[in-house]
């Protein structure tokens, strides 16, 4: 994810959730809230797949064009390969948090509409998959995962 | 300075928006925005498994590519 696509989705993020958590606390339809909520998190989640995926080729067509040029050694290839895959790994990992976090909002959607505080539960989500997709940006420049789309 | 107040006023304008939208949505609309929510959820299971399927493809691509390589190279007695 190139570091305009991140400011784009950390912003598109704040923004949305702002207008969410705004709406529900001036009364408007708390469970349509909650489903563009939800909907958004899946989105930025298959984005971060995608990212990841492209970032994933990117690195390793990198490795594969070297070691073919014998600019690197086998050895010094599988070294870096490896090294690679651990922090590849660590991104993904981000990206199966926000996935999980969708499935666990679509099963939860049914109890939420049925509990008495609906809409503290709705804001609560919404609040917590506003933090999650504002910070995915973050989690993976963290880990020096930069390029990509 | 001229940024802020533009982004300022982008997140005002977004944030009237939503609320006017979710405000007026009739029951239909929001039974789509539901169906809209699931199936992207549901979509995700399908995108999990071609993250999965992709990388491990790619993985096994550049081990090959090495091994190659690693049998091109020279050993330490033709050196």
């Amino acid at each position: 994810m190139n570091p305009d696509n991140r400011h784009r989705l950390a912003w598109a993020a704040t923004a949305f959730f702002v207008a969410a958590i705004a709406c529900v606390l001036a009364g408007c339809n708390v469970m349509a809230n909650f489903d563009k909520s939800r909907g958004l998190l899946a989105e930025a989640t298959k984005g971060c797949y995608g990212s990841m995926t492209a970032i994933n080729i990117e690195r390793q067509d990198a490795i594969q064009a070297d070691v073919r040029a014998h600019k690197i050694s086998g050895d010094s290839a599988t070294a870096e390969l490896d090294s690679w895959l651990v922090t590849y790994k660590q991104g993904a990992t981000v990206c199966k948090a926000g996935d999980e976090l969708a499935q666990t909002a679509k099963n939860a959607r049914p109890i939420i509409e049925a509990a008495v505080d609906k809409k503290k539960q709705v804001g609560d989500w919404i609040a917590r998959i506003g933090a999650f997709v504002a910070t995915i940006p973050a989690s993976l420049a963290r880990l020096g995962i930069t390029g990509g789309p | 300075m001229f940024d802020l107040v533009l982004s300022l006023g982008k997140l005002a304008i977004g944030v009237g928006t939503a609320i006017y939208e979710a405000a007026t949505m009739s029951p239909e609309e929001q039974a789509a925005v539901k169906a809209w929510a699931d199936s992207k959820a549901d979509e995700l299971v399908d995108v999990r498994a071609q993250f999965k399927a992709a990388g491990d493809a790619k993985e096994a691509e550049t081990r090959k590519v090495i091994a190659e390589a690693k049998a091109s190279e020279p050993t330490s007695s033709e050196r």
